[in-house]
């Protein structure tokens, strides 16, 4: 029980709430990324339907680099725990990622490792399915409606491989299911290890038995050289205008913009304003910078913004035709431009 | 009762042609030497898709000896009239303003009744107003950032809000307010419950 407070212990917390750690490899992981379930149960392939205790090794569509090898297939378990080169044997049991080495000792992938199944009443499969385009393709691994033992709910996650940047994005839809031994993580491991961990330090466990995991909650694993990547929450925004006044000295139309978060869930920081289709002769006057989608601006702020919660920046252009101003505002949210 | 009716009909009208507002604006210019010239600036702007809108200034004032100087009125974007009778801006453009030359007094004072478009917008508009010197560009008595003495502006809701940045300005509405309008027309409704009263007491009871 020790071990597993210290290993939750070793995963800091930031000032926006957020849950972030870093191991020795340098891979990264946060709970500050917006939650963006995408459910591939009515599209995506199902394996392992009805199934206990097994696994199904699935091609992946690109080449995905984890701890520094690239690899072309994964194995899925339906103790919800993916491996690179070779599945677990009985991977019913979780491991503590921090002590423990699975045999053989491959690179591993719990998204929510504990004995889970699909053989029980109403139980689901694992589906698969490729997302986007080239060369920024997804790769989406879902467990639909999944069982622990004496558990009366189904729980339902998924993970998403992403092309190129090769994070990790692991996103828990339920995580509830009627049993205090199983819900939010109670019994599972969460988290990623490379090969030679812990002896290396390639482990970065986000919870060992800890219920900590929630309903609606994402977490996103980065490798050392990847970025975070922006996400685009204009569809959760809303804005408004002020009038925008006219400064004869300066020679500059003044006015704010007020965002709005209209959505049920709040956007993480930093959140950045992009003004797209500004009109034809309309320029920024000292925007935060320009974007090939047009100027943008940074706003300020580190708490994320919660459910119908505003946030009002102030914005100033040259208009020597004085025409009217128009513009969209496209938003993001996640990580800064 | 048919005074109650009267009254009924006085309270619905006015809440039905209450789709703008009504400004009394008072700017005392003591503060700056009698005689000396200068301009009256007023602005009208849009929002980001603003609905169409209009400020017109009426009863315009200015206390003996002020007066107009007789050069030309300067203006840009959609403005017409004149301020010895009626100026009206429309927010059709970016920038619709007017810079009115005067000889200043004492004080100055005018109206503007502002007409708002139908429904909710991403914006609304905003009428300002300021003195500035004869360069066209430096503002008088005040230290606003844009140079205004006060504003009069409404949201994309229609909702308004007035602002003056000077102790020289003063705005005031000539409208009751909405909670006013509706307490008034709560009386009247009382009224009438209670001359109705006497029948119900006589009803038989069921």
């Amino acid at each position: 029980m020790m071990r597993s407070i210290l290993s939750v212990l070793t995963i800091g917390l930031t000032a926006s709430g957020a849950l972030t750690a870093q191991d020795a490899f340098g891979y990264t992981s946060t709970t500050a990324v917006p939650f963006s379930y995408t459910d591939i149960s009515g599209t995506g392939a199902a394996v392992l339907t009805g199934a206990d205790d097994s696994t199904a090794t699935l091609a992946l569509p690109f080449g995905f680099k984890f701890y520094g090898i690239t690899y072309n297939s994964i194995c899925a378990s339906t103790n919800g725990l993916l491996s690179f080169g070779a599945c677990v044997a009985n991977d019913y049991v979780n491991l503590d990622l921090t002590g423990q080495v699975p045999i053989p000792d491959v690179p591993l992938i719990a998204p929510f490792w504990m004995d889970l199944t699909f053989a029980a009443q109403g139980g689901g499969s694992i589906y698969y399915q490729t997302l986007g385009a080239a060369p920024t393709r997804r790769f989406v691994i879902q467990w639909n409606n999944v069982f622990s033992l004496n558990a009366s709910d189904a729980i339902n996650f998924q993970l998403i491989l992403a092309e190129g940047t090769n994070t990790l994005l692991f996103q828990y839809l339920n995580v509830q299911s009627g049993s205090s031994k199983v819900d939010r993580g109670a019994g599972a491991t969460v988290g990623i290890r490379g090969a030679g961990a812990p002896a290396n330090g390639y482990r970065l466990q986000f919870s060992n038995n800890v219920p900590i995991l929630a309903n609606n909650m994402a977490i996103q694993f980065m490798p050392p050289s990847a970025a975070v990547i922006p996400v685009d929450v204009s569809a959760s925004i809303s804005y408004t205008t002020s009038a925008f006044t006219f400064n004869r000295p300066a020679q500059t139309f003044n006015g704010t913009i007020t965002l709005t978060n209209k959505s049920a869930l709040p956007l993480a920081r930093p959140l950045t304003a992009v003004l797209l289709n500004l009109t034809p002769g309309v320029t920024a006057v000292a925007p935060s910078g320009v974007t090939s989608e047009g100027p943008y601006y940074n706003l300020p702020g580190t708490v994320s913004l919660p459910p119908g919660g505003s946030i009002t920046f102030a914005v100033s252009f040259k208009n020597t035709a004085n025409d009217r101003i128009n513009f969209t505002v496209k938003t993001y949210s996640g990580a800064a431009f | 009762m048919k005074t109650i009716r009267y009254c009924l009909l006085m309270a619905f009208s006015h809440l039905a042609l209450s789709a703008g507002a009504i400004y009394n604006v008072v700017i005392d210019t003591s503060a700056l030497t009698t005689g000396s010239t200068g301009y009256l600036y007023l602005q009208f702007n849009p929002g980001l898709s603003a609905g169409p809108a209009s400020a017109a200034v009426t009863l315009f004032n200015i206390a003996a000896p002020g007066s107009f100087t007789g050069l030309p009125t300067i203006t840009d974007g959609d403005v017409t009239g004149n301020l010895s009778t009626s100026l009206v801006l429309n927010n059709t453009g970016a920038l619709n303003d007017s810079l009115n030359a005067v000889v200043f007094s004492t004080m100055m004072s005018f109206r503007v009744t502002v007409t708002t478009p139908p429904g909710i917008a991403t914006a609304g508009s905003l009428f300002g107003f300021g003195l500035l010197s004869n360069d066209q560009i430096t503002p008088l008595l005040t230290s606003d950032p844009d140079g205004f003495l006060g504003t009069i502006s409404f949201d994309g809701t229609n909702a308004f809000t007035t602002k003056t940045t000077s102790s020289a300005a003063s705005i005031s509405s000539t409208i009751p307010e909405p909670s006013y309008v509706i307490g008034v027309f709560l009386a009247l409704i009382m009224i009438l419950w209670k001359r109705r009263l006497p029948i119900f007491t006589t009803s038989p009871r069921l």
